[in-house]
Formats: structure tokens, C-alpha cells, sequence
């Protein structure tokens, strides 16, 4: 069964291209593009990974990140930030509210397909 | 203790080097093992005929194994270390490393410096993009467009026997990106060479204050007339940024407060007889040098016979009025070159100050300044008047250099002056910034 990888991003054409590049490599991709109902949407998928932007309409993606380690039930789900901002104090911030890897734009296909792959197989293990 | 320690190490290492054991260098110099063994982890101090006898039979000079490394040296290695995540295993490797390698230390400190000046600018810079919303905005745009094009550019060169839909697709996104990323670089190129003349951009009331008074050449006798109702000729006007019109009445009520205790008919007469010089002017017509400062910075130029600036500041050294002087630049944002007289009158209330400046920009071009800061009379209390300083600037006479010259900036961060007591950070002008 395919395993599903919600991406919170609100550049289209950022979502076009990770989407593509995570389908070839066979998982399902759920997008969403606003920070306003994400948590929401997250509790109802339960997805294997989560590709969280910062910088989002209505809420941010730090608040969402609070809201996911805060939930019993999405505590565990492994968490991508991947982010324009990529200061020290963000991945800082990051990091605290419980994100598993910090990623910064512009980005690599390949370091994020590979992220997404060692965080759901670490989860199972 | 310390250079105790480090001479001891240094003639272990060197017996080491030399293949000797502790009893044969100990034989050879007329000491004990046991004392040798007490010298070499820096239980003893050595020194004269003893430290002259272990530098011969060591084969080295007496004042290396004595002086060794500089300390300071060997005190900027360990702060170099101190950063780090791992740390030496014993506490003489560093001065070790400076005795042994005296080239590749002071690299190594000159980098770490570097480094430093680098983290500094890059602590800068991310305060200006934290502050700037505007600044912040455009970056973001710039790095989403390239984040695009970079993934999608990359699945187009990957991906073999793409479909013919998806290559349109993604064609059509790296246009779409290229084009946005073009007006986001054309939004922060104009960003950096915005013109003071930009009506649309005013980082605060003060500067469009400012910019008000300057676009009317400080013209503003007609309100002069007593019959002029401020209140209505303030209700015309149209602002872009909340707050200036109170600010504006603000500044209009202490113009038209100086107008009253020193009329333009009496500063003209006097102006005939005695050039423009506020202390002396003060002292003949017996009114406060302030409002003299204040009263000639508020005149058109043409009426005052020439172009005139003036900046004052609170006590904090917050820029409070700017009137602009062609050549010598007073900054936008923070504070101006320490060295500026204005700042030293806050140090010297009631003193008047007068120099000649040497503005570093413009070579050749001289200015005459004067600056004054009043004590309010009522000092302590709620009712306390604020302290403000300030500061006049004429253009000395072309091709007249004068005696005596304070050379100054506009600020550290623009400034060539090298060797500055007062510069408070590095200049990008400034070779290795």
C-alpha cells in the first residue's frame, strides 16, 4: 500500500515538483496550501510524513508543528520543515518544537525524497 | 604557573624530538631525573645557568624555550578551540601547536577572526531582514522562485521519457518562476537604490516631516503672519504616514515660538552686519543659541544667503530634525560617525562647540560646524524639559583649507577612515570587510 506524504506549501509550483518527484518514487501526496486548517486536515489523513513550509497563509508552520507534537495522535509522525528562512534561530526554533529534520530553500529533489524515505522507514523500525 | 608549565613542556617536547630519555638530558645537565621529571610538568620554574644548560643540550635557544609562542597567540588559539564541539586533551596543546607550527597558528587566529567579522555582518544583516519587512518579503519571493526552478529544472534533467504533458508543464513553471524571480531582483535592486526623492517611502514620521519642510526650501514665513490659523492650513494638508500631521504641528509651534522671540526682520538686519556664526549671533541679539540654531535651519536658503544644514538629536543620540546639505550626508537610519561635534555637545552641555570638518566622501570639501546642547532648566521631574543637541553646517569657501580639521563620516559602517579610535564597526568600503 502506498503510503501517503502530506507537503503544507503554498508555492504552487514547489508543490508541482515535490509532488512529482515523491509520486515516481511511489508514494501518495497530499497537498495543502494554507496553515489555517493543516492541523486539521493532518489528523484526518494521518500521513506518513509531513513536508512543512514556514511561511504560510493565516497560520504559520511553526504553529502547526506545535499543534502536531502536541497531539497524541500526530506526535509521532516524522516532520520535514522546509523553509525560505534559514537562519540559525529558525532551525533553533525548529528544533524545539520537535521537527525531525530541517531543510532550507532552494533544495535538492533528491536530499528531500531521500529524507522523506529514512524518516518513514526510522518511524517503522 | 602557566609559563612555568609551558617552558617545562617545551623541554620535554624538545627532549622527545631529540630522542633523549629524562635520565640522559638530566645526566647531561647535572640535575636529578626526579627534579627533571618536577621541571618538565612544570612543577619548577627554571631559569639562568640551569635554562642556559638544558638550551645548549637541547640544541635550541634558551629565549625559546623560556618565551616560546607569544602568549597572546597561544590565548587566541584557545579561543579559537573554546568554540568548539571538541576540545584539546591537555591544556599545553595549543602552546605547543604555536611553538611548533608558529605559521600555521597565526593562520589559523587570523581565520578565526575572521570568521568572527563575518558572523558579525551576518548578525547584521539578519537584524536588518528580521526589522524589514519589506526587505524580508522580497527575499522570500526571490528564494521560492529559485527553489522552484531549481527542483523542477532538476526533474526535467532526471527524469528520463518524461511525459510530453508534465515537460510542458514544467517548462511553463520555470518561465512562470524565471519571470518572478526577475521582478523580485528588479523589486530589491530598486529597494538598495531607492532615492531620497521616493514620496511613496517613508520609514517614519520624522523623515516625512523632513522631507515636507525640505520640498517647501524651508519656506514657511507666511505662517509668520498672525492672522494665519495653523489648525486650517494644517487641516489641507495630506500625509502618507499616521502621525506626521501631530509632528509636523508640533515642529510648526516651536518655529512659529522662535519666530516670536526672534523676528525675521531683526535676523535679516543682523545677518547684514555679521556673518552667520549662532555663537555670536546669540551673544549680540542676547537670545539662546539653541533658537538661533533652530531659527537659521528653519529659513529658505536664499534668504539666509546660502545653503545651510542642520541635525539635532535627543539625548539617546536619536536624530530628532534633519535638514539636508549637499555633500555632507546625515544617515537615514542609526546613528551618525561618533566623531560628529553634535554627540561631543551632549558631553558638554551649555559649551559651545565649534570645528572645521573634513567629510571623508568628499575630498577637498571643507565644513564649518557648530554644535550646542541646552540643560533644561527644570531637570529632574515630570516636568522636565528633554535635552536636545544641536548642530549647524555651512560649506567652508571653495579652495580654502582650513586649520585644525576634524575628519568624520557619515557612518562607521560607510566609512574609509582607517584607524579609527571611534569606529564602533567594520566599514564595507573598507578592504578585507
Amino acid at each position: 500500500m502506498r503510503k501517503t506524504v502530506m507537503l503544507v506549501e503554498d508555492e504552487p509550483n514547489i508543490i508541482e515538483a515535490i509532488s512529482f518527484v515523491l509520486s515516481r518514487d511511489g508514494w501518495n501526496v497530499v497537498t495543502h496550501s494554507n496553515g489555517h486548517d493543516a492541523f486539521e486536515v493532518i489528523l484526518s489523513i494521518m500521513p506518513s510524513a509531513i513536508i512543512l513550509d514556514v511561511m504560510l497563509p493565516k497560520r504559520n508552520g511553526y504553529e502547526i508543528l506545535r499543534d502536531i507534537r502536541e497531539n497524541s495522535k500526530t506526535k509521532e509522525i516524522p516532520v520535514i520543515v522546509l523553509t525560505a528562512k534559514g537562519q540559525k534561530k529558525d532551525r533553533e526554533t525548529a528544533e524545539k518544537l520537535g521537527s525531525n529534520l530541517f531543510m532550507t530553500k532552494p533544495f535538492s529533489n533528491s536530499e528531500v525524497l531521500e529524507a522523506v524515505r529514512q524518516l518513514v522507514d526510522n518511524v517503522e523500525v | 604557573m602557566l609559563s612555568n608549565a609551558t617552558t617545562g613542556y617545551r623541554v620535554r617536547e624538545r627532549r622527545i624530538a631529540l630522542g633523549l630519555r629524562q635520565m640522559e638530558l638530566a645526566n647531561l645537565v647535572g640535575i636529578s631525573t626526579s627534579y627533571l621529571n618536577l621541571i618538565e610538568h612544570g612543577k619548577r620554574r627554571i631559569g639562568g645557568k640551569l635554562l642556559l644548560n638544558l638550551a645548549e643540550v637541547l640544541k635550541t635557544e634558551s629565549s625559546l624555550l623560556a618565551d616560546g609562542a607569544e602568549a597572546e597567540l597561544v590565548g587566541r588559539l584557545n579561543e579559537a578551540s573554546a568554540k568548539s564541539e571538541t576540545k584539546p586533551t591537555e591544556t599545553e596543546v595549543a602552546n605547543s601547536f604555536a611553538m611548533r607550527f608558529p605559521y600555521w597558528a597565526k593562520l589559523l587566529v587570523s581565520n578565526d577572526r575572521r570568521i568572527r567579522e563575518l558572523e558579525q555582518v551576518i548578525e547584521a544583516l539578519s537584524d536588518r531582514l528580521n526589522f524589514d519587512p519589506q526587505l524580508a518579503a522580497s527575499l522570500h519571493e526571490v528564494i521560492n522562485a529559485t527553489a522552484s526552478i531549481r527542483s523542477t529544472s532538476s526533474i526535467l534533467v532526471d527524469t528520463e521519457n518524461i511525459e510530453p504533458q508534465w515537460q510542458r508543464r514544467f517548462f511553463r513553471n520555470i518561465s512562470e518562476d524565471s519571470e518572478r524571480l526577475t521582478s523580485s531582483a528588479e523589486a530589491l535592486n530598486s529597494y538598495f537604490d531607492q532615492k531620497e526623492s521616493d514620496e511613496t517611502q517613508f520609514s517614519s514620521t520624522v523623515e516625512e516631516v523632513d522631507k515636507f519642510l525640505e520640498d517647501r526650501n524651508y519656506d514657511f514665513l507666511a505662517l509668520e503672519n498672525p492672522s494665519v490659523e495653523i489648525d486650517k492650513y494644517l487641516a489641507a494638508l495630506n500625509f502618507k504616514l499616521k502621525g506626521t500631521k501631530n509632528l509636523l504641528r508640533k515642529r510648526l509651534g516651536i518655529y512659529l515660538q522662535d519666530a516670536a522671540a526672534l523676528p525675521i526682520d531683526l535676523l535679516l538686519q543682523t545677518l547684514e552686519d555679521y556673518e552667520i556664526d549662532p555663537f555670536m549671533l546669540s551673544e549680540k541679539l542676547n537670545i539662546s543659541i539653541d533658537l538661533i540654531m533652530r531659527r537659521l535651519s528653519t529659513l529658505p536658503s536664499e534668504l539666509i544667503g546660502g545653503a545651510i544644514g542642520y541635525v539635532s538629536c535627543d539625548a539617546a543620540g536619536a536624530f530628532l530634525q534633519r535638514r539636508s546639505l549637499s555633500g555632507f550626508r546625515i544617515p537615514k537610519f542609526g546613528a551618525a560617525c561618533p566623531r560628529w561635534p553634535i554627540y561631543l555637545a551632549l558631553q558638554r552641555p551649555m559649551m559651545p562647540i565649534y570645528q572645521n570638518l573634513s567629510y571623508k566622501a568628499q575630498d577637498n570639501t571643507f565644513y564649518k560646524v557648530w554644535a550646542y546642547s541646552a540643560v533644561p532648566k527644570t531637570y529632574y521631574g515630570s516636568k522636565s524639559i528633554p535635552i536636545v543637541s544641536h548642530m549647524l553646517i555651512l560649506p567652508n569657501e571653495p579652495g580654502i583649507k582650513p586649520a585644525d580639521v576634524n575628519e568624520v563620516g557619515a557612518a562607521c559602517r560607510v566609512c574609509s577612515i582607517e584607524n579609527c579610535d571611534w569606529r564602533r564597526e567594520p566599514s564595507i568600503t573598507n578592504k578585507g570587510f
